[in-house]
């Protein structure tokens, strides 16, 4: 094995975390430690100092020969053979095992399936020790940025591109295969670094803070997942062998066809005939390809009842597509996210449980599904109050009124919110793969602030149907009275200074639309300008004749005062 | 006053008038219907209900196979296929209903309440149950459902719930109330303003009508970006004027047709003008309806609009 890979043990180092990582096990005294692929061994004495049996085992004998040098035993060990469990149970020869050890070593095969096979034979073989694991994250930052910003994909001697490295893992990929052999991850101790040795050529625009291409990539794909900095997943897994019956990942609807859309309902559950109203909404869709997240945000088991209560009262056909999640803690957002992590619909859109929508609210939103994009479609908004019957759930105060913009505008979004919640819809990949989440911290606004991120990354399409009543409620809770208008706007420019934070993706044409805009505040400049002067000159003529009245009357002239007052009374009226 | 006996549980006859109906909104009105009727009768306030539908199209809306899907949807909440009848005719929606009426009379299946429905609706699934509550008075003959995503914006009383009339988008109207005032006028009004028509002749009997804010209908209603009120159909600018100068003439408001009429032709459109000429050809040949007794005391023309309203 080349000298290169003789790596110290470091405090903090991926060995000091595995060791770690092993130290947390209840496990025999003496109990080995199998490290497979160890090199030079450099955890063995940490290991040892816990009061276990470091194990190397290794094709090469260079490292092997330093290890037993130092005092450790030793097994040559071909990871690649065909009887890799076979060996690995003689090795061990039925001392007790504390855990499997793969440092390193799994991208360095070509063939990674018949190792974790192999080892999970010889784990269910040993009485199911745990195995650590550390294996580099081809999906850094500083990977992403650089190959999309440069076309750049440089090996280097060692580091998260070695260039002897055969196999390459993101995150979702070591996920997948490790649960394809049951391995479930029980701990992590990950390695994050934020600038690694990927960063080159130096002084390079994409690959420098600071600069606003940086910036935005960097941002984009640490958004994605949280392993955007993570340079080596380490991490212990036990097995949790499983039949195909319960795979994990599954929930009680993914059996089925992914639908359109998902609608994620949020509701306290207190208000029972509004929540029946915006169900019976949705039972009478003329597109029927949605499912329904209904995400009761209540600690309270006869308040979930409830709710599925009002749900159980509608037909099968359209009952067997809701399903009814409860959510505890957070604030109004924590029922978004939740429904947003068990959303299956290619897009996903929202209701609250006081929202009215027509029969074409989800074909309008199918109708300008042409891209993966923010869906949109009109809201009108009816202002209502609590009606004095207990029948009635609510009384009407003025019909729908179009408040809201009929076009997306961006800029126009950063100035007010034109969108409500009730009347966009995401696509499902900004969600799964971009990482988008409602921002749990913001306690109004959540939904103007998710829906500017989504806009800027994905863009929208404006169905133009009109398909949504938000109900404005004039005297009763409702989050515009829960707040007051200090607070809303202290929110307001708390989400602008983090859009400030980094660089804003703008849609297509912003450019001349940008220059538009500023050549209107020009010209209103100008004109605003030139009323002013016009006034000043006005004012200097009223004054005038001011002066020229007081003249006539001195001198009784009021007869011929008539024609100067109607002038005087129209200037003064103008004003 | 007019007194209904009205024996519980219940029968209710669903009554659904079609004129080239999408058998896939057929599909989810059956589905919503047959699901009311059994949680109705579930709750014991509904003994009996079935759902016929009569055809005006020129050609059968409904297939057979059609017919056995809609049995298939009722056979899951346990309700007995749907009646259908072609008329091979457009009798409209007034004639379509009192047709489906007398064909309970022959069929036996009189008595207790009919359930007039429009085509675009899904019911909530307890429509009935609270239909029927608010019903439950000796003198009441009607009683309106709560429409959604739209609401009426007529005005009802916020205490009785008494309204000086009910629409028939969802109306749950006494069979025998309904057959004792001939049902809806089906040659004054075969489709606009029918329903305003039936409930004040049932007033001017004695009876009540009620709005029932617990029961919720869809009715498939679309929003116009200018009024924000529901977009008017293509008929209803013509037809619907015309029913007006009618009821106008049958409830004894000369003054109200004749201003009517005016600002037709001052500020009517090319449709509305032609059913202001219509009207003007039934008055000179004596067709239009003569006032009736009493009419006064229930028609309620406020501000150009039927009875008050909320917003």
């Amino acid at each position: 094995m080349a000298e290169r890979y003789n790596f110290r043990f470091e405090e903090g180092s991926t060995y000091d975390r595995c060791v770690q990582l092993i130290s947390e096990l209840d496990c025999a005294p003496d109990a080995l430690v199998l490290d497979l692929g160890a090199g030079y061994g450099a955890p063995a004495e940490a290991v040892a100092e816990l009061g276990l049996k470091y194990v190397g085992c290794d094709l090469d004998g260079d490292g092997l020969g330093d290890l037993a040098a130092r005092g450790f035993e030793t097994h040559p060990l071909d990871l690649r053979d065909a009887h890799l469990a076979d060996q690995l149970v003689a090795i061990v020869r039925g001392r007790p095992v504390a855990a499997i050890v793969l440092l390193d070593t799994v991208e360095h095969l070509a063939d990674t399936h018949s190792l974790l096979h192999a080892v999970s034979d010889a784990a269910a073989r040993l009485g199911e020790p745990e195995l650590v694991l550390s294996i580099p994250n081809v999906a850094h930052r500083d990977i992403a940025v650089k190959l999309l910003a440069m076309g750049r994909f440089d090996y280097t001697p060692v580091g998260l591109l070695d260039q002897t490295h055969l196999q390459l893992f993101t995150e979702a990929r070591l996920r997948s295969d490790m649960e394809r052999y049951a391995w479930v991850a029980t701990s992590s101790r990950d390695v994050l670094i934020s600038r690694t040795e990927q960063r080159f050529p130096a002084g390079h625009p994409a690959l420098e803070p600071s600069t606003p291409i940086y910036e935005f990539l960097s941002a984009t794909r640490l958004a994605a997942d949280p392993h955007g900095e993570v340079y080596q997943f380490v991490r212990r897994y036990a097995r949790q062998p499983h039949d195909d019956s319960a795979l994990p990942g599954t929930d009680d609807a993914a059996a089925g066809d992914v639908p359109f859309l998902t609608v994620i309902m949020r509701t306290r559950g207190d208000r029972d005939r509004l929540l029946a109203d915006a169900l019976l909404c949705l039972a009478a869709q003329t597109d029927r390809d949605f499912e329904v997240r209904l995400m009761v945000h209540s600690d309270s088991p006869v308040v979930l009842g409830e709710v599925a209560e009002v749900v159980g009262r509608f037909a099968a056909s359209f009952r067997r597509r809701v399903f009814v999640h409860a959510v505890h803690g957070g604030g109004r957002a924590r029922p978004l996210n939740n429904g947003l992590a068990l959303a299956r619909g290619k897009f996903v859109a929202f209701l609250d449980d006081d929202d009215i929508v027509t029969a074409h609210w989800v074909e309008a939103f199918r109708g300008a599904a042409t891209a993966p994009s923010v869906l949109r479609s009109r809201c009108y908004v009816r202002s209502i109050e609590p009606h004095p019957h207990p029948d009635a759930p609510y009384e009407i105060v003025e019909r729908p009124q179009p408040w809201y913009s009929a076009k997306f505008d961006f800029v126009e979004h950063l100035y007010a919110n034109q969108t409500p919640i009730c009347s966009f819809a995401l696509p499902h990949a900004l969600v799964s793969e971009l990482g988008l989440r409602f921002d749990e911290t913001l306690e109004v606004l959540e939904d103007w602030d998710l829906l500017l991120r989504a806009a800027s990354l994905a863009g929208v399409l404006d169905s133009g149907e009109i398909t949504s009543v938000y109900n404005f409620w004039h005297d009763r809770a409702g989050s515009r009275l829960l707040h007051d208008a200090a607070q809303w706007e202290q929110i307001h420019l708390g989400i602008l200074d983090r859009f400030d934070a980094a660089p804003l993706l703008l849609p297509i044409k912003s450019a001349s639309y940008l220059h538009d805009l500023q050549r209107r505040a020009e010209h209103d400049a100008w004109a605003a300008e030139h009323r002013t002067a016009e006034v000043e000159r006005l004012e200097e003529y009223v004054r005038s004749l001011e002066h020229e009245l007081a003249v006539y009357r001195r001198i009784g002239m009021t007869q011929a005062l008539n024609a100067p007052r109607k002038v005087y009374r129209k200037l003064r009226s103008a004003d | 006053m007019a007194s209904i006996v009205q024996p519980v549980p219940s029968r209710v006859r669903v009554q659904v008038v079609l004129y080239g109906a999408d058998p896939h909104g057929i599909w989810r009105l059956t589905e919503s219907v047959a699901r009311a009727v059994h949680l109705a009768r579930d709750a014991g306030v509904v003994s009996d209900g079935t759902l016929v539908f009569g055809d005006c199209s020129p050609e059968p809306a409904l297939t057979e196979d059609d017919l056995l899907t809609l049995a298939d949807i009722c056979a899951t909440e346990l309700v007995a296929p749907p009646d259908y009848h072609f008329f091979d005719a457009n009798r409209f929606h007034s004639g379509g209903q009192n047709a489906l009426a007398d064909l309970a009379l022959q069929h036996n299946d009189a008595g207790g309440w009919l359930l007039v429905l429009n085509p675009e609706c899904y019911v909530a699934p307890d429509l009935l149950v609270e239909m029927l509550r608010v019903a439950d008075a000796d003198d009441v003959a009607a009683v309106e459902a709560r429409q959604v995503p739209l609401e009426h914006p007529k005005a009802y009383d916020r205490v009785s719930l008494d309204v000086s009339w009910a629409s028939g988008a969802c109306l749950l109207v006494h069979h025998a109330a309904f057959g004792a005032v001939g049902g809806f006028d089906e040659s004054c009004f075969p489709m606009y303003c029918n329903d305003v028509d039936l409930s004040w002749r049932l007033r001017l009997r004695g009876h009540r009508l009620r709005y029932a804010p617990g029961a919720a209908v869809f009715h498939d209603k679309r929003i116009d970006p200018e009024t924000g009120y529901p977009l008017p159909t293509a008929l209803e600018e013509g037809s619907g004027l015309l029913a007006r100068l009618l009821l106008t003439t049958r409830y004894d408001r000369p003054d109200l047709c004749a201003e009517t009429i005016s600002l037709i032709e001052a500020h009517g459109s090319d449709a509305q003008r032609q059913a202001a000429e219509e009207f003007e050809r039934l008055r000179a040949g004596g067709l239009v309806p003569a006032p009736l007794a009493g009419a006064s005391t229930v028609a309620d023309f406020v501000a150009g609009e039927y009875g008050e309203r909320r917003y």
